[in-house]
């Protein structure tokens, strides 16, 4: 499996943290979601932050524990902001 | 005036004491002063009220501004300002508001109303691009905020766009807001400004147009479209998944949430009441405003259970904040149902709620018993009781008669100590932001035009997660430092008075918008060509001129205060553990860099420098 990882927006301030705006790699098994964005160091209570689609499709609730498990996964990932 | 690209140029003047209309034609260097919306609300507001105002009296006036932008595709340019002297807090009072009104008025061929005078009888305003017109609203009088937005369309057209009130607006009730677009609830929540329209007997401002506005330069504009539209777009993503409620968990995770009447920062039950709940539960689409490529707001539907029939708009992050997480009630359908009712009324979801969780603390302690409650009991996480309390309140019935009063005069009213447990700045209730996690929120909230208010500086937001290289905030700033956040709270008002008077969305910030972008459209737009610094000498004019205006009302460094749960109490939780900023140090600060003295009054030289 080909993973394909795209970081947008201000998640890198908002994480306080270097996240690598692109990243990709391989896996021969399938994954979660929250072992694939392990990868470029979003993991732990940084979830709570983010947004994730996959494969274009904006994720409308936790999938975070969701298996990805097709050959090609493009996983883009959005800040989360809280309030207005 | 010369024409400016941009605007129409024209005011209209309506005076419900004689019926009478007109259009006011300002010079041309007021809009360069204070640019429209807040700015150019702010000063007709000086101009025509003051001190001995009544703010529910003829005299005083209801005013609404747009932009430069509005009516264009500036993204998130459809909003509007109103404008007035508050009945809740007896000062300056304003609220900002998106939806379709702002664009629909400036398309009808007008930057703004004042509303002027007091109807005997109850009536609405009509506007388009051939006429205006005062109509005999007594068939409306008595109707909740969707079935007034629906009988006008029925009357007028489905394109109509409508700004009125509910039954709590036609009562007075201080907490009263001022709701557009019918079940989509675009409201101005804050400061009782509903009370102000129904004092004058206004049920409504309908408004239809569909003329275009003239802009400066297309190709410039096409251009810069082509870079900014897609760069939000992709950064607020996360706002059109789960809304403003989306980021509830991680706000309480770092200690953001007023739980328990601020008692607590954290709630293990934060999550029941998120966005991401919403989405899996009764949400049916994200909800755009005119011209915004975010899309924030929530369609939400409740279909079975207790509090089926809600269809329209869902709840947002501070009113989850303030009726959920506040009230510790983690039931999302009683609070959608809550708000919703809210909503159809018009009263301050974050008033009401402030005021509901005071309540639960005063029963916890004994100053509020069941028989002031007639008859019930009122436990923290008493989702059926926190809805009963909002149908009181909204009715201005029962124990709910006064806290409608909000937070501080109901207090006062029931007496017996409980002034301490309403959290409030200057009669206005705290949003659903805690400044023992973001302690610039501290000296904000303190000096805030209209009370405690978390859009007017939005520090928080330079706290979090986004940078101003321009203006010397290149990181994200650490949200437990004191030193600097006067400086930066200046700043950060300063900048969005420019965004309440432009009428541009903050949440563009969230998705990269920098303050040179925004010259780049009101250069497009306007022809206006400014500098950053420039700019934002706008913005410190017109917080200045409210500063003015706030003085003449007996306002000072006394005001400039937070409660003493704020600045006194820790919270002991993960997110912000024993923290409690230091006000007085941020406001020092803050004085010195607004060039106001001790006393909180700008010095003769700051007036000088902004031409005031």
């Amino acid at each position: 499996m080909h993973v394909k990882i795209r970081v947008f927006g201000l998640l890198k301030e908002l994480l306080k943290k270097e996240i690598p705006c692109e990243a990709s790699f391989y896996r021969a098994e399938p994954i979660t979601v929250r072992e694939a964005l392990s990868e470029i160091g979003i993991n732990g209570d940084d979830l709570l932050w983010v947004v994730v689609s996959i494969n274009g499709e904006l994720a409308k609730k936790d999938i975070f524990d969701d298996y990805l498990d097709k050959d090609q996964v493009d996983i883009s990932v959005y800040p989360l902001f809280a309030g207005g | 005036m010369k024409q400016i690209k941009g605007y129409r140029g024209r005011i209209l003047e309506v005076d419900l004491t004689s019926g009478k209309w007109k259009d006011l034609h300002l010079d041309e260097s007021l809009y360069h002063k204070y640019l429209g919306g807040s700015g150019m609300g702010s000063y007709l507001l000086k101009e025509l009220t003051g001190p001995g105002t009544d703010p529910l009296g003829p005299e005083n006036v209801l005013i609404y501004m747009t932009g430069p932008f509005a009516g264009t595709k500036v993204p998130t340019s459809g909003r509007h300002q109103i404008i007035s002297k508050s009945p809740l807090t007896g000062i300056y009072g304003e609220g900002d508001v998106g939806g379709t009104w702002g664009s629909t008025l400036k398309k009808a061929g007008y930057d703004g109303i004042v509303v002027k005078g007091m109807s005997e009888t109850p009536v609405g305003i009509y506007i388009d691009e051939e006429k205006v017109e005062i109509f005999n609203a007594e068939e409306l009088w008595g109707l909740d905020s969707f079935d007034t937005d629906e009988k006008l369309k029925e009357k007028y057209g489905k394109d109509t766009s409508v700004s009125c009130i509910g039954q709590s607006g036609e009562k007075k009730i201080l907490s009263a807001c001022i709701v557009h677009d019918g079940k989509n609830a675009r409201v101005v929540g804050r400061c009782g400004l509903g009370a102000v329209m129904g004092s004058k007997n206004l049920k409504a401002v309908a408004v239809k147009g569909g003329n275009e506005v003239s802009i400066h330069d297309t190709g410039k504009f096409v251009e810069i479209q082509k870079r900014v539209v897609p760069m939000l777009v992709q950064g607020t993503k996360g706002m059109k998944a789960f809304g403003t409620a989306g980021g509830v968990s991680a706000a309480n995770l770092v200690g953001d949430l007023p739980v328990k009447n601020w008692r607590r920062g954290d709630w293990e039950e934060s999550a029941l009441i998120s966005g991401q709940k919403m989405a899996e539960t009764i949400l049916k689409r994200a909800y755009f405003c005119t011209s915004c490529p975010i899309g924030c707001g929530r369609d939400v539907a409740i279909t079975e259970g207790p509090y089926a029939g809600v269809d329209g708009a869902g709840p947002e992050y501070e009113t989850v904040g303030m009726l959920g997480a506040s009230c510790m009630v983690s039931d999302l359908e009683a609070v959608t149902y809550a708000a919703d009712l809210c909503n159809r009324w018009g009263i301050d979801t974050i008033e009401v709620g402030s005021a509901i969780a005071m309540t639960m603390e005063l029963y916890e302690k004994g100053i509020v018993t069941d028989e002031d409650l007639g008859g019930r009991s009122l436990e923290w996480g008493d989702a059926e009781g926190m809805v009963e309390m909002v149908k009181q309140i909204t009715k201005g019935e029962g124990f709910g008669k006064i806290l409608g009063m909000g937070v501080k005069k109901a207090s006062e009213a029931i007496g017996k100590g409980s002034e301490k447990y309403a959290i409030h700045v200057k009669g206005l209730a705290l949003p659903a932001h805690d400044p023992r996690c973001y302690s610039g929120m501290a000296v904000g909230y303190a000096t805030s035009s209209r009370g405690a208010c978390h859009v007017a500086g939005g520090s928080y937001f330079f706290e979090k997660a986004v940078t101003l290289p321009e203006i010397g905030y290149p990181e994200v700033l650490d949200r437990f430092k004191t030193e600097g956040k006067g400086i930066l709270n200046a700043k950060s008002q300063n900048i969005m008075s420019v965004m309440d008077s432009l009428k541009m969305c903050k949440f563009t910030f969230y998705g990269g918008m920098k303050l040179t972008h925004i010259l780049e459209y009101l250069e497009a737009i306007t022809g206006m060509v400014m500098t950053v610094e420039e700019l934002l000498e706008v913005g410190e004019r017109i917080y200045n001129l409210k500063r003015l205006y706030n003085i003449e009302c007996g306002i000072g460094a006394k005001d400039d205060t937070l409660p003493e749960r704020i600045t006194a109490e820790p919270r002991h939780d993960v997110g912000t553990g024993e923290y409690l900023p230091d006000l007085d140090t941020m406001l020092e600060e803050y004085y010195r860099e607004r060039g106001w003295d001790s006393d909180g009054r700008p010095e003769i030289k700051t007036l000088e420098r902004l031409g005031l």
